[in-house]
């Protein structure tokens, strides 16, 4: 029973998932470090350059997409 | 992507939260759906580079940070809601905190700058580096960290500055004298920073500002509506030849081409 719900809670993501675009951006993997420097700091981020520069607070990044 | 404005209503400074478009979208499209979608005001940053990705063929996927920028947990942000919530928690709790590795007898100096009380900071890191004890190599390892993010404060108010953000340069220059004060290495030039803010070649620039930023709070309670975007011409009209009035005729032209 507790296989099927989590199943089914898997096809549920899958069927409302939104497709990507293709390439950009290596894959990480839980216990990589990791870091990045916008070429154009982020839309409200009032000039960020670096994740490095957000250090002492944790980052989530949520991949989404506007269609 | 409502969950995680809930989490950095819960959190604030204490977490980021980074939105990567991730379907090719160009940026100022991207930015008219942020306005539009009414999400501007709640804190969040948006970007069309992905820096990495969590290697999910589909949207939306996260990927959580630690704060020593270390990939903690990946995966789809509703089927692992609650996991988010524990660990960005635990995360946030250890705000204020050393990094991992360093010696109790910094911890009072890590607290201190996280409090933006800089100049005390660097006055108990300096006291332990000099001490010639075990300890000294981590403080001055602590030093050379304050350094690049006192550096990188600077860079994002001349940043800010130099794109007409000119309030919010204001406040953060502001601060950084607070913070700096009696800081041979610092103070100087967080002075010099406000005072150019300050004087008579940005008075206007400020001025200008103001007066958008009232704008652009109608912006983010109504989204890119008819009526704001004709506030945002006549604005532009009016400030010509200020940094300002180029932002407003960005902004404008993100509502013409996605007006509500």
């Amino acid at each position: 029973m507790h296989k099927l719900m989590i199943a089914s809670a898997v096809l549920i993501a899958a069927c409302c998932s939104i497709p990507i675009a293709q390439g950009q951006g290596r894959i990480v993997e839980v216990g990589d470090t990791v870091d990045y420097t916008f070429s154009e700091p982020p839309i409200n981020g009032l000039g960020l350059k670096s994740l490095r520069d957000l250090r002492g607070k944790p980052i989530l990044v949520e991949f989404w997409g506007t269609r | 992507m409502p969950a995680s404005f809930e989490l950095l209503e819960k959190y604030g400074d204490k977490m980021a939260l980074i939105f990567v478009e991730s379907q090719g979208t160009a940026r100022d499209v991207m930015e008219g759906v942020v306005w539009n979608r009414k999400w501007m005001g709640r804190g969040g940053m948006w970007t069309t580079e992905r820096p990495f990705s969590s290697g999910s063929r589909s949207l939306p996927s996260f990927i959580l940070l630690s704060r020593e920028g270390k990939v903690i947990l990946k995966g789809h942000p509703l089927s692992l809601k609650k996991e988010i919530e524990k660990v960005v928690a635990s995360e946030a709790a250890k705000w204020g905190k050393p990094p991992e590795g360093m010696p109790k007898t910094l911890r009072t100096t890590w607290l201190e700058f996280e409090r933006e009380r800089y100049t005390r900071a660097f006055v108990a890191a300096k006291k332990v580096a000099e001490a010639g004890t075990e300890d000294s190599s981590a403080a001055e390892k602590t030093l050379k960290t304050f350094r690049r993010r006192i550096e990188a404060k600077f860079e994002q108010v001349t940043w800010l500055i130099d794109n007409g953000y000119l309030i919010k340069a204001d406040d953060m220059a502001e601060s950084l004298v607070k913070a700096l004060k009696g800081n041979e290495e610092f103070e100087p030039r967080a002075r010099e920073m406000r005072a150019r803010l300050g004087s008579q070649e940005l008075k206007q620039e400020m001025a200008a500002a103001r007066a958008l930023g009232r704008i652009e709070k109608k912006l983010m309670s109504d989204g890119l509506t008819s009526s704001v975007a004709d506030k945002l011409r006549k604005f532009a009209t009016n400030q010509e030849g200020t940094m300002a009035a180029k932002r407003a005729v960005y902004l404008a032209a993100l509502a013409g081409s996605s007006t509500k």
